[in-house]
């Protein structure tokens, strides 16, 4: 039985790509610039990390990309496993100067690559702002005077330090996750439990469950 | 290229004239709810917007609209074939993208293991019509799961979250007792044919199909479902299909599914072509040939 893998190309492929093979799953060497490579069992895609859990949600079997993403994109799919890599936060970003709390950002402008996530924020504190999507070098947008702020994911802080511009708010914190794909877990149950299982055994996530132990069900009601 | 909506159309309304007959046959009337509604509760899904003075839904969901304009009691037995606007997504609050031309069917009346059999009966037979015959259909158990966190039920949306989600780690770290965690655990991995909980067993009984499973990690969440949940997945396509399940409705007891025709029969093997009788005299002839044959129940084709 064949597993689909898509794994996110940048930052998070190097962890991902050492995760299965941690569990047994060497990804095959690719020529050029090929998306797609498989071996005798399975197939694996490299895509964009926005892109994975779309991959993932349409029928690859299991993918792995931040929760940011995830949270973004809002996709009908299974998250067992947080990992313990790719680890940063989402936060509301604006100039050093800034001297101002998030209560005080009614009307403002924000830049982001997450509008979703964005307006969620704003809406659950009853802040109505103006988002502009933007897809990349999402720190141009007060520094060009686009906007007053901008949402974005921060690790080091490093970039935004380059920048001239400070974290205000923390949103929430960030790591990678593992997909799987809703059917995929029906009709490859015993297989894709297993890689669940093997994961958080490699990863010495403690549990006292097991998905693959055998079942008695007991009678509840 | 253009997509050609029109052939795809025929297409669509060949196969849907076949799941019309099933229904038909079952004894299920088509039901015709307003494509528009003012917001109130139980309404659910649609699109939504205002005038300025009312929040009003563009084709909600429809068992939402059965539960709001049904309103006396008795048997019914409806089925709708309908587009679907949007389906909203309970934990994150958001919608999904436009599901498209959903077939469904409601059994409305007393409890009864019959609704249930009736029901799946419907949706065997509207895929055996469609020749489509790799799908699954897994079935879960809202109660019990309810009936474990009966001590915890702030928790409850929380739980069914991440059962949504298959992620057990959350509910592991949530302060509930090791007792609910282990029956949650049991819930949560148990998929197979008998499960000793005697709503599932009855229907898995009912059938000899081996297409049906009990999966009591299956939460499919509406706010109006009250116990027996079930999902329709296939192989061929990575979303599931359809799904359905049972809720109350002023003192009777319904339950009913939605599946996303359009997509079945896209993965189906249905033949679309069809016979029709040749008609090739005059025109006078032909056409009085063809109405006698139309009213006899035969299909007509006039070449002049």
């Amino acid at each position: 039985m064949s597993i689909s893998f898509a794994l996110p190309e940048g930052r998070l492929f190097k962890d991902a790509r050492n995760l299965f093979l941690q569990i047994g799953y060497e990804i095959p060497i690719r020529e050029g610039r090929e998306l797609l490579v498989e071996d005798s069992e399975n197939k694996f895609i490299f895509s964009k990390p926005f892109d994975v859990p779309i991959y993932v949600e349409h029928g690859i079997d299991i993918g792995i990309c931040g929760s940011d993403v995830v949270e973004e994109r809002d996709c009908d799919l299974f998250i067992p496993v947080e990992l313990p890599f790719g680890k940063c936060r989402m936060s509301v970003i604006g100039p050093e100067s800034a001297d101002y709390s998030i209560e005080m950002m009614e009307g403002f402008r924000v830049c982001s690559k997450y509008p979703k996530t964005t307006s969620a924020f704003f809406s659950s504190l009853g802040i109505n702002v103006e988002i502009l999507k933007l897809f990349g070098a999402v720190e141009l947008g007060p520094r060009t005077g686009i906007s007053d702020i901008i949402v974005d994911i921060v690790d080091s802080g490093q970039t935004i330090r380059e920048n001239g511009l400070k974290e205000i708010f923390t949103i929430s914190q960030v790591n990678a996750v593992l997909l799987v794909n809703r059917v995929s877990l029906k009709t490859k149950f015993s297989r894709i439990n297993e890689i669940i299982d093997r994961i958080k055994e490699n990863l010495g996530i403690q549990s006292g469950f097991s998905l693959n132990t055998p079942k008695s069900y007991k009678s509840i009601h | 290229m253009e997509k050609d909506f029109f052939s795809e159309s025929i297409k669509i309304s060949k196969a849907l004239l076949e799941v019309r007959k099933i229904f038909d046959r079952w004894g299920y009337s088509e039901i015709f709810l307003p494509f528009m509604e003012e917001f109130c509760s139980p309404l659910r899904g649609g699109m939504k917007f205002s005038d300025g003075k009312s929040f009003y839904l563009v084709k909600p969901d429809v068992t939402s609209q059965i539960l709001k304009n049904l309103k006396a009691q008795g048997e019914y037995r409806f089925f709708y074939l309908n587009e679907v606007f949007a389906e909203e997504k309970p934990f994150s609050g958001g919608f999904a993208e436009k599901i498209g031309l959903q077939a469904g069917a409601e059994f409305i009346g007393l409890y009864s293991l019959q609704q249930k059999i009736e029901i799946i009966s419907i949706i065997l037979t509207v895929f055996s019509a469609l020749s489509f015959s790799d799908f699954y259909i897994d079935f879960g158990s809202l109660k019990t799961l309810r009936k474990i966190i009966k001590s915890n039920p702030d928790k409850e949306k929380r739980i069914l979250q991440a059962f949504s989600k298959r992620d057990f780690t959350s509910i592991e770290k949530m302060s509930l007792s090791m007792e609910e965690k282990e029956n949650l655990f049991q819930l949560f991995n148990f998929r197979g044919k008998n499960c000793n909980i005697p709503q599932l067993d009855e229907i898995l009984n009912s059938f000899n199909d081996e297409r049906l499973f009990i999966d009591t990690g299956t939460v499919r969440y509406q706010e109006y479902y009250e116990d027996i949940v079930f999902e329709i997945y296939s192989p061929l396509y990575g979303k599931p299909v359809g799904g359905g399940g049972d809720y109350k409705i002023k003192g009777m007891s319904g339950f009913g599914f939605g599946l996303d025709i359009k997509k079945i029969i896209s993965l189906s093997n249905f033949d679309f072509k069809e016979e029709r009788m040749q008609l090739a005299d005059s025109l006078e002839t032909s056409y009085e040939k063809a109405r006698e044959e139309v009213l006899k129940g035969n299909k007509v084709e006039v070449k002049v």
